[in-house]
């Protein structure tokens, strides 16, 4: 009898610790275009992302380099004036899904996506609104934010201000498996 | 006519110096393919040198050989610690699992969330198709 609420009580801990999605490929895209100039925009498709699917607790984190731009030169100088990206490699974003519940997932729900986005060692709280879908055995996670590069103390020089744009869209869209 | 050539050379030489930096502007991010290797290791040895320093390890472009413990869509894992998304456009059909492959890519940093170290724009050198 002990040795089957053993038995009982190691499997739900471990279902429970199970519970968790993952992605190692998310899609975090980024638009600081100003109408008349040139796009500035890059993807990372190198996302780390881990939810629970218990709580709804979500973290992502990127590696600034991996931001890939259609220029060179811009790409150069996002990680090398920026963003420091060699003294502060990554983004990290930890935060939570309100009323998240896996199986309910519904594409019409909203969910609101609330945290803390850590870039160049400063913090930035973000709410914004998420949508997710769930197929088979695949969430997928969409939201999209605005940030400033003064929120973040990037300082732009006077002679490119104009073409960057004050309030950069980044979109989230990842697609999410359970893990092992 | 000999005066002509000359000419011409001169302004098709002052033509270039003009207009390199507006190439520059528009110049698109080299592909993996051309970059010059940092150097070459296994998944093993890689693993143990970027642990000790990894900001130093940040964008360099290495070989790396390792057998394969995990293929998924869009990249394999090596060794079950080294996780290699191949570059877009390439997939990762045909690979087998528990067999040994060389690979070309940029590390892009150890990921502590899922405990592994991460590489992208990976291609196949070894076995190649």
């Amino acid at each position: 009898m002990k040795k089957a609420l053993f038995i009982l009580l190691l499997t739900l801990s471990y279902s429970s610790f199970s519970q968790k999605y993952f992605t190692r490929t998310g899609n975090t895209n980024f638009k600081a275009s100003v109408a008349v100039f040139e796009p500035i925009e890059a993807t990372n498709n190198s996302t780390s992302v881990l939810l629970n699917t218990e709580t709804g607790a979500l973290v992502a984190q990127l590696f600034m380099t991996a931001f890939q731009f259609r220029v060179a030169l811009m790409q150069e100088h996002f990680n090398e004036n920026y963003m420091d990206s060699y003294k502060y490699p990554k983004a990290i974003f930890k935060g939570e899904l309100s009323n998240f519940n896996l199986l309910k997932v519904n594409e019409k729900e909203k969910h609101t996506l609330t945290g803390i986005l850590t870039i160049r060692g400063i913090t930035k709280e973000i709410k914004t609104t998420a949508f997710l879908k769930k197929e088979n055995n695949t969430l997928f996670l969409k939201a999209t934010f605005i940030v400033s590069p003064k929120d973040f103390k990037i300082e732009i020089p006077a002679i490119v201000e104009k073409k960057i744009a004050e309030n950069i869209e980044v979109s989230i869209n990842y697609t999410l498996n359970e893990k092992e | 006519m000999k005066k002509n050539r000359i000419k011409f050379l001169i302004v098709l030489v002052i033509s270039i110096i003009l207009l390199f930096p507006f190439y520059k502007l528009i110049k698109e991010p080299e592909g993996i393919e051309t970059k010059k290797i940092y150097s070459a290791y296994s998944a093993k040895d890689l693993l143990l040198k970027v642990e000790k320093n990894d900001t130093f390890w940040n964008a360099k472009i290495v070989e790396i050989n390792g057998a394969i413990t995990a293929i998924g869509k869009k990249g394999i894992t090596l060794d079950g610690k080294i996780y290699c998304q191949f570059k877009e456009g390439l997939n990762t059909k045909n690979l087998q699992p528990n067999t040994t492959i060389t690979l070309k890519g940029r590390i892009i940093g150890y990921d502590d969330l899922l405990e592994e170290l991460k590489l992208d724009q990976c291609i196949k050198i070894k076995p190649t198709l």
